[in-house]
């Protein structure tokens, strides 16, 4: 009976990781308007750890698969700011991206983890700022379209969309899980 | 009231602003006490903006479908074959669990004696796979496979464009499909299912539905994984 893989499981790695890969390079690539793109970030992301694994064991896979969609989404960012501006390749620019310091690769894993955690304490919420927090805050829907489908106003959404946040970081300070800003 | 309100309106605003640009500087004329709450309620909001963003489908994902993930009602796990291969190597369910799990699946003991039950046509290939590793098989001896004219539910005929079914039928794929068996060391069957996960990912991604640009795409691939001796 072989119970050891040769090499790394890439489809059992990539499963538990994709969902974290995928929403950090569709967070990435929202700043300039490409979430559209997030999946051919993870592609190459995947490609290119794959074609050349790390030698030995990796002890944190999803830091290191995470890292790699961030990477290649900061390259389309790159590439798209290229092209929206017509100038040449900057390699200062892009010499910035590919710097990444661990503190910051840790902070991506773990907004993995902490949009779990708000996820689930979206219960202790009311309807109506669960629907605004959501629709509004976290989809980022147009104001008005939001205040429409819940029947009120727009800066009523707002009214729901702070006391709901303000009821999360309550929530999350009394269970420890609060993050500083 | 309305100062309150204006407030509040002020706060969301700030809160938007910080949770999409959290370098940005304080604004003139917004005291220190809205801006360090903005701060704080930005970071819940961040996190929600981080949760909302969507995950494409596995059954839409190119990435998952290459690597075997979708399930495939033509190259189903078969349980008496686990139970059997399972019960050859004298593991228990559980302990086959364990091993599965050092390999990076999250298997629990129930998942494998639901499929050695009736219910396994939610494992897809990459997974038939691991198991056959794990036990000493190989993935073939672990799974009912169907020919591709027949339509049997799941990843198959009747989610398959015609176009793509008369692809499908073309000796093109099947040639493909044996050089990217003999790339990675798997069975006809499993290559076939692999590539036609992953022409279903192209189509669902909106990708053209013509038997001859999709088998073209699919050349692609194959060369490519052939180019890096993947």
């Amino acid at each position: 009976v072989d119970s050891t893989p040769a090499g790394p499981d890439w489809a059992a790695l990539y499963l538990r990781h994709r969902d974290a890969m995928y929403r950090t390079a569709a967070s990435v690539l929202r700043g300039v308007g490409r979430t559209d793109l997030a999946l051919d970030a993870v592609q190459e992301a995947m490609t290119s750890l794959m074609a050349s694994p790390p030698p030995a064991a990796a002890e944190n896979w999803e830091a290191l698969m995470v890292t790699a969609a961030k990477r290649r989404a900061l390259d389309i960012v790159g590439s798209a700011s290229v092209r929206r501006h017509g100038g040449p390749f900057d390699p200062d620019r892009d010499d910035r991206t590919v710097d990444d310091p661990s503190d910051e690769i840790a902070e991506r894993v773990d907004d993995e983890r902490f949009g779990q955690i708000v996820w689930d304490k979206l219960s202790i919420l009311t309807d109506s700022e669960r629907r605004a927090v959501w629709e509004y805050t976290a989809k980022d829907r147009p104001r008005q379209d939001v205040a429409a489908e819940l029947g009120v106003t727009g800066p009523r959404v707002n009214q729901l969309v702070t006391s709901a946040l303000r009821k999360l970081k309550k929530a999350l300070e009394e269970e420890g899980a609060a993050r500083d800003a | 009231v309305t100062h309150e309100m204006d407030r509040d309106e002020l706060l969301a605003d700030l809160v938007a602003a910080r949770a999409s640009n959290p370098g940005m500087q304080v604004p003139e004329g917004v005291d220190a006490a809205l801006w360090n709450e903005a701060g704080e309620l930005a970071v819940v909001a961040s996190a929600l903006r981080h949760r909302a963003l969507e995950v494409p489908a596995l059954e839409d994902d190119p990435v998952a479908a290459s690597l075997g993930l979708v399930p495939d009602a033509r190259y189903a796990l078969e349980p008496k074959a686990l139970s059997k291969a399972r019960k050859a190597t004298g593991l228990t369910a559980s302990g086959l669990a364990s091993s599965l799990n050092a390999r990076g699946w999250q298997i629990r003991t129930a998942d494998i004696l639901r499929w050695e039950g009736r219910h396994a046509r939610d494992v897809p290939p990459a997974l038939i796979a691991a198991l056959a590793a794990v036990l000493g098989t190989t993935p073939d001896l672990l799974s009912r496979t169907r020919g591709v004219a027949t339509g049997d539910g799941g990843n198959d005929a009747e989610s398959v464009p015609s176009a793509l079914q008369i692809a499908l039928n073309d000796p093109r794929f099947a040639l493909l499909a044996r050089r990217l068996a003999r790339l990675r060391g798997i069975s006809q069957a499993m290559a076939e299912s692999t590539l036609r996960s992953r022409g279903l990912a192209t189509v669902h991604r909106g990708g053209e539905p013509d038997p001859e640009r999709w088998l073209d795409s699919l050349e692609a691939f194959v060369g490519a994984l052939e180019e890096r001796g993947e």
